[in-house]
């Protein structure tokens, strides 16, 4: 399934680019530790040096299909005197992040050898 | 300040799209948190009061946008929101297709009494027949409905669905025949009145059709029954209001339904059935919808006690001419009293159903949203007032 939300520093770039792009850094981000919504939006900001951002509300309905698809699950945490809902990967979501990455690393691989051999 | 806030909104937008209220809570809660976040953050970065919150409320997005992808996520997370078209479109009816062929299947085991020779031994369970298969029927129908709507309701599958699932059913539920009768098996060729009480309990009348066609298939295609007397049956049923008799086809045709007559007439005298009238001879005719709905209404106004029908025999002519191109080989002769008894409110119950419960469903659905909106504690957290 593709939710829309995310989009690249340009904006514009075309949505069906990013396919599948969200829940792959969704799944990475959530393999190291468990995070909560905001966390997310902040981190993918972080670590792509915002050339991807998450529309902010738009995280959610993600996070609530991949824990419908029992990829991830929240649970209630308090930490620093605040609830927050955390969400963390299951084995069926780690499973789909082996299967995602190497996906990506054979396309990107692809699109590598092709540009490759544009400038051969 | 700005004078609307967006999670509220983002409540409201989701209540009035019937999103469930345990799934509005949790949006909520997660993104007043997140609304909270930015405000924290825009403070931090120097922007205070009205801006930190319109710097907030710009961020997490337009309410309704977040609402529609919420119900997007919310259908697309489930087979019943992403095909909803099979879900609430056809399998409703399969699923009364299947509990029909179950239901049929128990009544092949029914019970056969010999009435005419020995006392019913259980009068009062034909007569508790018909209003105990009728509720059982009502019963099917409001499960089933139920079930599809709770499921359409749950995935946030568009209210449209959950009409038509019901209309399907309510117009299935035309179609069900319910027959409690107890009937009396009359063979001329023989010199004995062979009786049997049978307890049929009701079926669909797809299942009714297809039952009464592999009966005339295999009838014909075994030369043995075919010549048999059975095939020469005049059959009276008749108990209370159940009061018709079918003739098959025979060559002596005319004599044979004369005899049949006198017989129930006979009957008719000694008290054991009421003064009939005769209608709708319709053998061997060619058989449309259209002739079923009207059998169906002959039916209805037949029984005193059952409502409207279109029974075994008006499916299978139905399917005969359907397959075959060709008029009907055996004859219906319905024989009864007009009048409408408490089937026809049984049965206007058991179309109605599916749309009462629908309907009751969607009004709980609204009241529970305007709890929802009236909880002040939903939240959680302050909304505005980010220390």
């Amino acid at each position: 399934m593709y939710i829309d939300g995310m989009t690249t520093k340009s904006a514009k770039t075309n949505p069906s680019f990013l396919n599948g792009v969200p829940e792959l850094l969704v799944l990475r981000l959530l393999a190291r530790r468990a995070m909560y919504g905001y966390e997310i939006v902040k981190e993918i900001q972080v670590q792509t040096h915002d050339a991807l951002t998450f529309g902010e509300g738009c995280i959610y309905p993600y996070l609530h299909y991949l824990e419908a698809q029992k990829q991830v699950r929240s649970r209630r945490r308090e930490v620093d005197g605040r609830s927050r809902n955390y969400y963390e990967l299951t084995l069926r979501g780690k499973k789909r992040l082996a299967a995602l990455e190497t996906e990506w690393s054979r396309v990107t691989q692809a699109v590598a050898a092709v540009r490759g051999g544009q400038h051969a | 300040m700005p004078d609307h806030n967006p999670v509220k909104e983002l409540q409201r937008r989701l209540v009035e799209r019937g999103c469930p209220a345990k799934v509005v809570r949790k949006i909520v809660r997660e993104t007043a948190e997140h609304y909270e976040d930015l405000q924290r953050a825009a403070q931090a970065q120097g922007l205070a009061g009205d801006q930190a919150i319109a710097y907030a409320a710009e961020k997490l997005g337009k309410p309704n946008e977040l609402a529609e992808r919420h119900l997007e996520a919310l259908r697309k997370s489930s087979w019943w929101g992403r095909c909803p078209q099979f879900a609430f479109g056809v399998l409703p009816l399969l699923v009364m297709l299947e509990l029909g062929l179950q239901y049929y299947s128990l009544n092949r085991g029914g019970m056969p009494i010999n009435l005419d020779r020995k006392p019913i031994p259980y009068p009062q369970l034909v007569e508790w027949a018909y209003p105990a298969f009728y509720l059982a029927a009502i019963v099917v129908t409001a499960t089933v409905t139920f079930f599809f709507a709770r499921q359409a309701l749950r995935y946030g599958v568009a209210r449209r669905w959950l009409w038509i699932t019901a209309g399907l059913l309510a117009i299935h539920g035309v179609f069900l025949q319910i027959h409690a009768s107890s009937g009396i098996g009359l063979s001329l060729n023989q010199p004995l009145i062979l009786a049997n009480q049978k307890v049929a309990p009701g079926h669909p009348m797809e299942i009714d059709g297809i039952s009464l066609m592999s009966d005339r298939v295999a009838l014909f295609h075994s030369e043995q029954e075919y010549s048999s007397d059975y095939r020469y049956e005049v059959r009276p049923v008749g108990l209370k209001g159940d009061k018709y008799w079918k003739l098959y086809e025979s060559p002596d045709l005319e004599e044979k339904i004369s005899q049949g007559v006198a017989e129930l007439s006979q009957r008719s005298l000694r008290g054991q059935l009421p003064s009939h009238t005769l209608h709708d001879p319709g053998w061997t005719t060619t058989w449309s919808f259209g002739a079923v709905w009207q059998r169906a209404w002959t039916n209805r106004a037949g029984r005193l006690n059952s409502g409207f029908q279109v029974d075994r025999d008006d499916a299978g002519n139905l399917l005969w001419t359907m397959w075959t191109g060709d008029m009907v080989p055996w004859p219906v002769v319905s024989y009864g009293l007009p009048g409408l008894g408490y089937g026809d409110v049984f049965q206007a119950i058991n179309i109605a159903s599916p749309l009462l419960i629908v309907a009751a469903m969607l009004a709980w659905r609204r009241r529970k949203g305007k709890q929802l909106l009236r909880e002040s504690s939903l939240i959680g957290v302050k909304l505005t007032d980010v220390a």
